[in-house]
C-alpha cells in the first residue's frame, strides 16, 4: 500500500484535541515536591549574601539549594553543544573561547532571571510564597547590555576568562571578494539589525526529577527536545555513567528551540538528594525572560553587482549578541553565513562573525537560527540593488538564480559539520518561476497602484531562501514485531509538534506492508533505545526518516525470510500486505506477523543513519502588504509559498510546517521583540508587551509543493521545520518598501512596528520636501 | 504566578458587600470579571488579603435602553452589550468600540462595571463613556453618588472612588437623529489594548456641526476629552482647514506616555489621524438620511 506522499490524517491529533495527551504538567508522581526558582532581578551584581533561613522556617518548604549546596557535582555547564572539526577550525580561521554557565550563581550574576536558589517545597502555592522570603544582598554593577560598546576597547567584561567579550569568531572567504568588489560597478550596502525574539511554544518548560529505585535508574522527564544529549549532560553535572540515568521526555506543547538548561540538571541533583521526585514548572513570565531568546544581531552588508545586473561579491560582519553564555559556539552567525548566498550565484564571499557576550539571557538557535538573518539581509540587499538598477526585482532574481542544471554547486566553504557545504538538489529558477504565476505576480504589478486607497499603499515582496538541513551527527531507531504481532516503532529523535508518529509511521508502514496507523511508536527516551539525536535543525524528517526507512527495509528482509521457510517458498515471491506474508498470488495461503514472532527469534531491526552532510531544502515566498501610510500599521493581504523539502512524506504534514513557519516568520518581521533596557531590565516580559502572531494576523497561505528529492538519504527527503520562517521577514519587508516605493525608504530592522515605520516615512517626507525646496 | 494568599467572599447583595467592604477596608478588594485583577494579583502586584465578589449580586446585571439612555449595571459583561442589536444598531461607537475590546473569551467574562474602576488609560469604556457624556453611578457607605464620566479617572488607573465605594453602573446618552458617532483605534494585533483610540460624536444641522464630542484612549495617563477640538469643530462644515485645526488641537491636548508600543509623538501622530477618522466617519454618519 503506498503511504509515503499521501496525506494521510495525523495520527497524533485524535489524543490532542481529545485533551488525552500528558504534558509534564500531567505527569503525576507520588510524593512529588515542587520547585522554584529563585533568580536574579540583576542583570550585572556581585552576590553579598543569601539568607533563605526564613523561607526555611515556612510552611511546606524542604529545602533551598544554593550554589554552596552543589557537592559533588559540575558547578556550571561548560562542555559546547556542538564540536567542530581541526579542518573547519583551520579553514575558517575560528576562535572559540571558554564557555561557562553556572547551574547556580555563587559571587555573582550575569543576567536578569539568572537562577541563584532552588527552593523545593511540598507544593508550588507553598514554594512560592516562600520563594519571596530568601533573602539574597546583591550589589549591583554597570551592565553591558550593547553588543557593539562590549567590543568596543576598555568594555568592562561579562566573564573575566573572556577578553574583548568576545566568545568565539571566524572569518569565511570563497574566491577573491576584494578584487571582486573593487571591479564592480555597482554596489549597495546597509546595517541592518534583528531583534532579540523569544522562541514561544505554548507550554512552558518543565522537567521531573525521580530518585533511582531497585528497578529504575534516577530518571528525569523533561520537556525537551533532545533527551539523550541532555542525558550525557546530566551524566557529566552528576559525574555518574550515563548508564545510570533515564532521560524521557512527554508529549510537548511546542519548542523551537532550546538546548540544556539548568533546571533539567537542577530536578535530578535535588531528587538525588532528597530522594523525593521534584518537579518544576516554569511559568510564563519564567519562559519570556530565560528560554529561547534568539536572533539579535548586527549585520554590515555589501552586495556588488554590474549594471548589466549580474551579481558579483557579498561581504558581511556580524555581530551576535550571544547573551551571557554561549553554549552553542558560532552557530547563529555561521549559520547565517552559510545560508547567506541563498539561491544565487556569487562567487566572491567575504564574512566574518563575533559572538559577543552581554548581560542579557542566553542566545540560542531558534526555528530558523540564522536562516532568517541571512534571507532578510540578503532579499533587502537584491531589492536595493534592483531599485538602483531599475530593474524589477523578480527580473534580478532571476538573473541571478543559481541555474538547476549547475547542481550539485560546491560552494566554495565548508558547513559547521566540517564537510564542504554543496547545494544538492533543487530548480531555483522553476521555483520562482512557479511562484510568480500562483501569485499573479505581473497581474497584481500592474494593477498594483490602481488598487491603492488614500492611506493604503500596496506592496509586494519576493524572497527566497535555502535550507541546510538534516544535521547529523547520528540518529538511532528500532523497527521491530512484538508477540501480539504488532510493529513497534521506536526512534531516539521525539516530536513536539513535527508528526513523527505519523510520517515515520508512513515510512515504517509502506516498507512493511502495514497501514501507519496499526504501528505503535515511541520516541525520545534514553530508556527505550541507547543512542539518539533528538530534533532540532528541520532533521527529523530526513536523520529519523532515513533510519526507520533502513531499520524498516532490514525487518522485512528478516520477516521475507521467516516466511519463506515457513511457507516454503523463495522470499523473492512473497508479498506482505496488511501484516500478513503470502505467495505472491496465492492470497489463501498466508502466515501473519504475530505467527511469526511467536516462532523463536525475535523481529526486530535496528539501525543508525549517519548523514555524509546536510541536505539542501528551498523555498520562494510572494507577499502582498497594504501599508497605512499615517499609521504605519501593516496587514499582510497575500501570501504563496513555493517549496522543495525533497521527497513529501505527507503533504499535509508539510503544509502545517509551512503555516506554522510562515506565522513565526510574521511575528519575526512585524511584531515579536525582547526588548532590554540600559540597566539590562526585560521591558518584554509579559504577552501583553511580547507580541506573538495571532490567527488575525496571518493571511491565507498557499502552498505548492515542488519537490526535487536529494541524493544524500535513502528517501530522497530534505528538511522543512524551518524554511518558511526564513523566508517571512524578506518577503514582508520587501512588500512594505515596494508599498512606500515613492518614498524610496529602506527597511533595515526587523520587527517592522508601525512607530518604525511611520519614522522611515517622516523621515522620507522631509528628505523629499528638502529635496524640492533645494531644486 | 500564583496569587499570594486571601481569602474570598460573594455577598448577595449590595449591602452585604458594602459592609464588608467597610470591615476590611484598604485589605480589600472588590472582584468582578477578574480579567484585569487576577492577572496583577498572579504576578503578586496587587495582593489583597480579601476578595469581594460582586458576581451574586442579581441588581447589578441588569441594564436598561430608554428614552435615549442606556442605563448598564456594572457586572453586566462587554458580550452582553456587543450582542444586544438595540444597542448597537443605534450606536455606531459602541459597537465599533467593543468589536476592539480584547476577544471574545475576555468580553464574555469582563464587566463594564470592571472596566470603569480599573481607568484603565487605553480602555474603550471610559473614552465611550466621556463621549457619551456618561454619569457613573457609585454607592458607598455615605450613600449614593452621580460622577460624570469626565473626571472620574483621576490618574494612572486610580479614579475618585474611595476603596469601600462601589460602582453599580453607568448611564450613557444614546446618538440621536442628526447624530453620528464613531470609534477608531490603532492596537498592535487585534484584541491589544489600544495604542492610541479615538470616540467621537458630533451633531449636526445642515451641514454645520452643532456640537461635539472627542474622547481619546491611550493618549494621556487617563483617558481624556479634547476639549479644544471640540470646540474648534463646533460651528464649522468641516473643511479641510477646520478639521485639520481641530485635530491639530486634539494631538495637542494629549500628553502621551511612551511605552513599547508607542512613543510619545507616535501616540500624538495617532492621535492626529484617528481624530480626524473618528469625527469624519461621525459627520458623515449624522448626515446621512436616517
Ligand atoms: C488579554 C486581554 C485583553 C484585554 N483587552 C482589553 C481592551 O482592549 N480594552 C479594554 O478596555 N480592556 C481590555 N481588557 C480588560 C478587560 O476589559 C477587563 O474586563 C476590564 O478591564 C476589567 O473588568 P473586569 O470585570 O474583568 O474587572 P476585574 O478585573 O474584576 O477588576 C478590575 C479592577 O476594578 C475593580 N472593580 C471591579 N468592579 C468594580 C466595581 N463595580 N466597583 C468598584 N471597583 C470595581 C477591581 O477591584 C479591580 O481593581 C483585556 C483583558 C485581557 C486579559
Amino acid at each position: 500500500m503506498k503511504q509515503v506522499g499521501e496525506a494521510l490524517p495525523r495520527r497524533e491529533d485524535g489524543r490532542l484535541l481529545r485533551g488525552r495527551a500528558r504534558y509534564m504538567a500531567d505527569l503525576a508522581f507520588d510524593d512529588s515536591l515542587d520547585a522554584i526558582v529563585v533568580r536574579s532581578p540583576f542583570a550585572r551584581a556581585r552576590i553579598l549574601s543569601i539568607d533563605a533561613s526564613a523561607a526555611l522556617a515556612a510552611d511546606g518548604v524542604v529545602a533551598v539549594l544554593t550554589a554552596d549546596d552543589l557537592v559533588g557535582v559540575e558547578p556550571a555547564l561548560t562542555r559546547q553543544f556542538y564540536s567542530l572539526t581541526p579542518a573547519f577550525i583551520e579553514r575558517h580561521q575560528v576562535f572559540l573561547g571558554p564557555y561557562r554557565e553556572p547551574v547556580l550563581a555563587r559571587d555573582r550574576v550575569s543576567r536578569m532571571g539568572e537562577p541563584v536558589a532552588f527552593l523545593i517545597a511540598t507544593d508550588r502555592r507553598a514554594a512560592e510564597d516562600a520563594a519571596e522570603l530568601v533573602e539574597v544582598d546583591y550589589e549591583p554593577l554597570d551592565p553591558i547590555v550593547d553588543p557593539l560598546r562590549a567590543i568596543a576597547p576598555g568594555s568592562d567584561l561579562v566573564v573575566s576568562d573572556v577578553p574583548g567579550n568576545i566568545q568565539a569568531s571566524f572569518h569565511i572567504i570563497v574566491g577573491d571578494p576584494t578584487s571582486a568588489v573593487e571591479a564592480a560597478e555597482r554596489k549597495v550596502s546597509g546595517r541592518f539589525r534583528i531583534g532579540r525574539s523569544v522562541g514561544s511554544p505554548i507550554e512552558t518548560r518543565g522537567a521531573v526529577g525521580i530518585p533511582a529505585t531497585g528497578s529504575e535508574p534516577l530518571t528525569v522527564w523533561s520537556s525537551t527536545q533532545i533527551p539523550h544529549i541532555l542525558r550525557a549532560y546530566l551524566a557529566e553535572f552528576l559525574r555518574c555513567p550515563e548508564e545510570d540515568l533515564r532521560v524521557a521526555a512527554p508529549d510537548m506543547g511546542g519548542s523551537f528551540g532550546g538546548g540544556i538548561y539548568a533546571e533539567e540538571l537542577l530536578v535530578a541533583f535535588a531528587a538525588r538528594l532528597l530522594g523525593q521526585p521534584v518537579r518544576w514548572l516554569e511559568d510564563r513570565r519564567e519562559n519570556l525572560a530565560n528560554a529561547r531568546h534568539s536572533r539579535d544581531q548586527i549585520i554590515d552588508a555589501l552586495l556588488a553587482y554590474d549594471t548589466s545586473g549580474s551579481f558579483r561579491a557579498l561581504e558581511m560582519h556580524i555581530v551576535q549578541d550571544c547573551g551571557s553564555a554561549n553554549l552553542f559556539g558560532l552557530t547563529l552567525p555561521f549559520n547565517i553565513a552559510s545560508h547567506a548566498r541563498g539561491q544565487f550565484a556569487i562567487d566572491h564571499f567575504d564574512v566574518t562573525g563575533l559572538c559577543v557576550l552581554t548581560n542579557k539571557t542566553r542566545n540560542t538557535p531558534v526555528r530558523g537560527a540564522g536562516r532568517p538573518e541571512a534571507t532578510f539581509v540578503l532579499d533587502r540587499l537584491v531589492d536595493m540593488a534592483a531599485t538602483d538598477l531599475g530593474i524589477d526585482p523578480a527580473d534580478l532574481r532571476h538573473r541571478n538564480l543559481i541555474p538547476a542544471r549547475e547542481m550539485p554547486r560546491d560552494m566554495g566553504m565548508l558547513y559547521r559539520d566540517g564537510a564542504p557545504m554543496v547545494y544538492d538538489s533543487g530548480d531555483f529558477p522553476d521555483q520562482l518561476r512557479t511562484a510568480l504565476e500562483a501569485f499573479d505576480y505581473w497581474g497584481k504589478r500592474r494593477r498594483q497602484d490602481e488598487a491603492a486607497g488614500s492611506n493604503l499603499a500596496l506592496g509586494i515582496g519576493v524572497s527566497s531562501h535555502v535550507e541546510a538541513t538534516g544535521l547529523g551527527p547520528h540518529e538511532t531507531a528500532r523497527v521491530e514485531i512484538d508477540d501480539s504481532g504488532t510493529v513497534v516503532l521506536t526512534c531516539g529523535s521525539n516530536p513536539h509538534g513535527q508528526s513523527h508518529a505519523t510520517t515515520l509511521a508512513q515510512v515504517a508502514g509502506e516498507t512493511l506492508g502495514i497501514r501507519y496507523d496499526r504501528i505503535e511508536t515511541r520516541f525520545g527516551d534514553t530508556g527505550l533505545l541507547e543512542r539518539g539525536g533528538g530534533t532540532f535543525g528541520s532533521r527529523s524528517a530526513v536523520t529519523a526518516g532515513a533510519v526507520v526507512h533502513g531499520a524498516s527495509v532490514e525487518l522485512r528482509r528478516r520477516i521475507l525470510d521467516l516466511a519463506s521457510e515457513m511457507l516454503e517458498c523463495d522470499p523473492a515471491d512473497l508479498i506482505i500486505r496488511d501484516g500478513y506474508v503470502s505467495p505472491r498470488g496465492v492470497p489463501g495461503i498466508s502466515v501473519s506477523f504475530a505467527e511469526l514472532a511467536t516462532g523463536g527469534a525475535p523481529l526486530r531491526a535496528e539501525d543508525e543513519f549517519v548523514p555524509p552532510t546536510v541536505t539542501l531544502g528551498s523555498g520562494t515566498h510572494i507577499a502582498s502588504v497594504a501599508v497605512d501610510r499615517e499609521t504605519g500599521v501593516v496587514n499582510l493581504t497575500g501570501y504563496v509559498v513555493v517549496d522543495d523539502c525533497g521527497t513529501v512524506l505527507n503533504p499535509m504534514v508539510v503544509d502545517g510546517q509551512q503555516h506554522g513557519g510562515v506565522a513565526h516568520g510574521i511575528g519575526n518581521a512585524l511584531l515579536e521583540e525582547a526588548v532590554y533596557d540600559e540597566g539590562g531590565q526585560l521591558l518584554s516580559g509579559t504577552f501583553i508587551d511580547y507580541l506573538l502572531p495571532t490567527a488575525a494576523d496571518v493571511p491565507d497561505i498557499e502552498i505548492i509543493h515542488r519537490p526535487h528529492p536529494t541524493p544524500l538519504n535513502t528517501l530522497g527527503v530534505k528538511g522543512a521545520g524551518e524554511g518558511s520562517t526564513a523566508s517571512a521577514p524578506g518577503a514582508i519587508a520587501n512588500a512594505v518598501v515596494d508599498a512606500l516605493r515613492p518614498l524610496r525608504i529602506e527597511i533595515n530592522e526587523l520587527p517592522i512596528t508601525p512607530q518604525r515605520l511611520v519614522e522611515l516615512i517622516r523621515a522620507a517626507e522631509a528628505e523629499q520636501v528638502e529635496g524640492l525646496a533645494g531644486n | 504566578m500564583i496569587p499570594a494568599p486571601f481569602s474570598y467572599f460573594a455577598p448577595d447583595t449590595l449591602e452585604e458587600a458594602l459592609s464588608l467592604l467597610g470591615e476590611y477596608g484598604e485589605s480589600a478588594k472588590i472582584l468582578a470579571g477578574g480579567q484585569s485583577l487576577l492577572p496583577l494579583m498572579a504576578f503578586r502586584l496587587v495582593r489583597p488579603e480579601v476578595l469581594v465578589d460582586l458576581g451574586g449580586i442579581e441588581a447589578l446585571s441588569r441594564y436598561e435602553l430608554a428614552g435615549g439612555r442606556l442605563t448598564i449595571g456594572s457586572m453586566v459583561t462587554h458580550r452582553t452589550i456587543e450582542l444586544d442589536h438595540r444597542i448597537t444598531s443605534r450606536c455606531d461607537m459602541l459597537r465599533e468600540a467593543l468589536d476592539v475590546l480584547g476577544h471574545v473569551a475576555i468580553r464574555n467574562v469582563g464587566t463594564v462595571g470592571g472596566s470603569l474602576a480599573h481607568a484603565d488609560p487605553a480602555g474603550e469604556w471610559l473614552a465611550v463613556a466621556l463621549a457619551l457624556d456618561g454619569r457613573i453611578m457609585v454607592t458607598g457607605p455615605r450613600g449614593n453618588r452621580d460622577v460624570a464620566a469626565d473626571g472620574f479617572a483621576t490618574g494612572w488607573m486610580t479614579s475618585c472612588l474611595s476603596p469601600d465605594e462601589i460602582v453599580t453602573g453607568v448611564r450613557l446618552d444614546m446618538p440621536g437623529p442628526g447624530t453620528g458617532s464613531a470609534f477608531e483605534e490603532v492596537a498592535r494585533r487585534h484584541g491589544d489594548f489600544a495604542v492610541v483610540g479615538v470616540a467621537a460624536r458630533v451633531s449636526v444641522e445642515g451641514e454645520a456641526v452643532t456640537g461635539a464630542r472627542i474622547a481619546l484612549a491611550g493618549a494621556a495617563s487617563t483617558p481624556i476629552r479634547a476639549h479644544r477640538a471640540e470646540a474648534l469643530l463646533t460651528g464649522t462644515t468641516l473643511s479641510g482647514p477646520d478639521l485639520d485645526a481641530a485635530c491639530e488641537a486634539a494631538a495637542s491636548e494629549t500628553d502621551p506616555v511612551a511605552d513599547l508600543h508607542g512613543s510619545v509623538e507616535y501616540k500624538r501622530r495617532l492621535a492626529r489621524v484617528l481624530t480626524r477618522r473618528a469625527v469624519s466617519r461621525a459627520y458623515r454618519r449624522a448626515s446621512a438620511p436616517a
